[in-house]
């Protein structure tokens, strides 16, 4: 698992990313490509290489994007830059402050202990829990802070079961549970994972069209609610149970809900805060905005005392707003100059593809591409192209989101792939050999889970492929 | 007295190295050197990978790499107790080394320093091409 490449891997790779933005931009332009599109086209495969690849950190890419843009002549400087105030990068900060408060406080992960005491009443039920907690919390933090709270809990319920790590299968399940759960859940809504909000804002910048909170969980929740089933079934009959009795870890876990003690002022003004956020959210979001009502929760935080500006700090990592900006002035240079018609209409020369190849394909593609990259990275790269391509074939772009979104959330076997993979691979519990073929499993069933609601459920709530 | 080496780098101590361990170190009358080499890259990727990924803050990032060391460091930790076990029920003198590093590096720094006559560890650790003064059985 390689989160950094070694420095000379890493200055190869900065290379090959720079000789292929030059090689790009001294090519001949060709026939139905803008001087400008083709300047975008060029940082777009120079983006690929590096948010792939992981040479640079994904936000410094996204800062090389933008000062390329207007560098290049692709894009003015003040449009470029201005992309970095898109709603959905303040969502997005507006959102991790939030979870950021309820890991301060305590509250996320007292709401993990109260919910998985509940399913400590048979070793299959305690992973089920395992896997419910993760997902259910995933809906309102991202699926990276889940499985980093998660992670300790779940290390305590190992430790009390005295599970033999590489040896007990039981150990594999659990931590497999806490991956898998986070990853299931972070497709649910806006919150748990940021490439979903990012997949708005680039429907916003292309085709101005908005997706409210309560639509993406209406679109994207099914899937959810079924992945869960099948992933606590891949897991059982894959590994089978090798124990039989979990009271010890239901003590772990009534132990360490004491050592909670009672639940703090603090703890109940976050609630509230967050309760109130996700009611504005659904009944009121498309009326006030996702982003304000997101900033103005926060403001709350600090009014209430409960966060400072160190709190932000250290639990934000402000790269998100680079990566992101970067992301969608991306895309939004790809759709003004023509660059992502004009790569569509290459994709489609070569493809014979109708509404439902369309569907296979991207979701597919998205599907395995997130395995080998970061999902946020898979989204900025396949959506402009997907929207471009969905726009030539007459598919509603709303649906194209989600095609992309969703597959690109859902990544079940490498670590690379997913930070909840990597924290769960690195209790030292399992080889990664061990959950290829699971992973792999779970994977193809996650794909058919998705393409059968989005050709049958999808239709039955008003979002049709056309 | 001959020194022997049993080398192990993750949480994966299989029963069998113990047992050969022990058993060359009876059957030669020799010292046994029990050399745990920490991976400490591990808690470092997931770190970086949660943060410059998943956009984690450093609190989050340090309390997660904390646990990873500290979660790594207990399993080796019960794991050294059984060898350790294992050599006092046999009568072999043992010396528990802890070394933080590059694997092989560490082997080879540790093994020149102790003397080591024979290095014990596991198969997907090749030590082939770096032997000298010493023979290497890996399982």
């Amino acid at each position: 698992m390689d989160s950094k490449q070694s420095f000379p891997n890493r200055s190869l790779l900065i290379c090959l990313a720079l000789v292929i933005l030059v090689l790009v931009l001294l090519f001949p332009n060709p026939a139905g490509l803008s001087v400008e599109g083709q300047r975008v086209i060029a940082i777009f495969a120079m983006a690929i290489v590096l948010w792939a690849s992981a040479a640079l950190p994904l936000s410094v890419t996204g800062i090389l994007v933008i000062a390329a843009l207007p560098l290049l002549g692709a894009m003015d400087a003040k449009t470029s830059y201005s992309l970095f105030g898109s709603p959905a990068v303040f969502f997005i900060l507006g959102a991790f402050i939030l979870a950021a408060a309820m890991m301060k406080t305590g509250l996320s992960m007292r709401l993990s202990l109260i919910v998985l005491k509940r399913f400590g009443k048979s070793p299959a039920m305690l992973i089920a829990g395992v896997l419910f907690t993760s997902a259910a919390m995933a809906f309102i933090m991202p699926e990276h802070a889940v499985a980093a709270i998660m992670f300790p809990v779940v290390l305590d319920i190992a430790r009390a079961l005295e599970l033999e790590p590489m040896k007990s299968k039981y150990g594999t399940l659990l931590f497999l549970a806490l991956a898998w759960g986070s990853v299931i859940g972070g497709i649910a809504t806006l919150l748990g994972g940021a490439r979903n909000p990012l997949a708005i804002a680039l429907l916003s910048e292309y085709y101005g069209l908005e997706v409210g909170f309560f639509q993406w969980v209406a679109i994207a929740a099914p899937v959810t609610i079924i992945m869960l089933v099948v992933a606590f079934a891949v897991l059982i009959l894959y590994f089978g149970l090798d124990v039989s009795d979990v009271s010890k870890a239901v003590s772990t876990l009534e132990r360490d809900l004491l050592a909670q003690g009672a639940m703090s002022s603090d703890e109940k003004k976050v609630g509230l805060v967050m309760l109130g956020t996700l009611l504005l959210w659904i009944t009121m979001g498309s009326r006030l905005g996702l982003a304000n009502i997101a900033l103005i929760s926060s403001v709350f935080l600090f009014s209430l005392g409960v966060m400072d500006w160190k709190d932000v700090e250290g639990y934000v990592n402000w790269g998100v707003i680079l990566m992101y900006g970067g992301a969608i002035a991306l895309g939004s240079a790809l759709v003004s100059t023509g660059a992502a018609q004009w790569l569509a209409d290459i994709f489609l020369s070569n493809l014979l593809l109708t509404p439902i190849t369309f569907l296979l394909v991207l979701s597919l593609f998205s599907k395995f591409l997130t395995e080998g990259i970061s999902n946020t990275a898979a989204v900025a790269i396949i959506l402009p192209i997907g929207f471009g391509i969905g726009q030539a074939i007459g598919i509603n772009p709303i649906a194209i989101v989600f095609i992309v979104a969703i597959p690109s959330g859902l990544a079940f076997t490498l670590p690379v792939a997913s930070p909840p993979n990597a924290i769960a691979y690195s209790s030292g519990y399992y080889e990664i050999s061990d959950v290829v073929k699971p992973g792999l499993i779970l994977n193809m069933l996650s794909w058919i889970v998705f393409i059968i609601i989005a050709l049958v459920y999808w239709p039955m709530i008003g979002l049709n492929m056309l | 007295m001959e020194n022997i080496m049993v080398v192990f780098s993750s949480t994966d101590i299989p029963q069998d190295l113990i047992d050969r361990s022990i058993a060359i170190s009876k059957e030669k009358s020799a010292k046994l050197i029990i050399l745990d080499v920490r991976d400490r890259g591990m808690s470092e990727k997931v770190g970086e990978l949660t943060e410059n990924v998943g956009f984690m803050g450093d609190k989050i990032v340090s309390n997660l790499k904390k646990q990873i060391s500290y979660g790594r460091c207990d399993v080796i930790y019960q794991k050294l107790i059984i060898i350790e076990d294992a050599a006092k029920r046999e009568g072999i003198p043992y010396e528990i080394v802890v070394e933080r590093g590059p694997f092989v590096e560490s082997i080879l720094r540790v093994a020149k320093k102790k003397n080591v006559k024979i290095i014990v560890c596991q198969s997907r650790e090749s030590l082939e091409s770096h032997s000298s003064g010493f023979e290497v059985i890996q399982l």
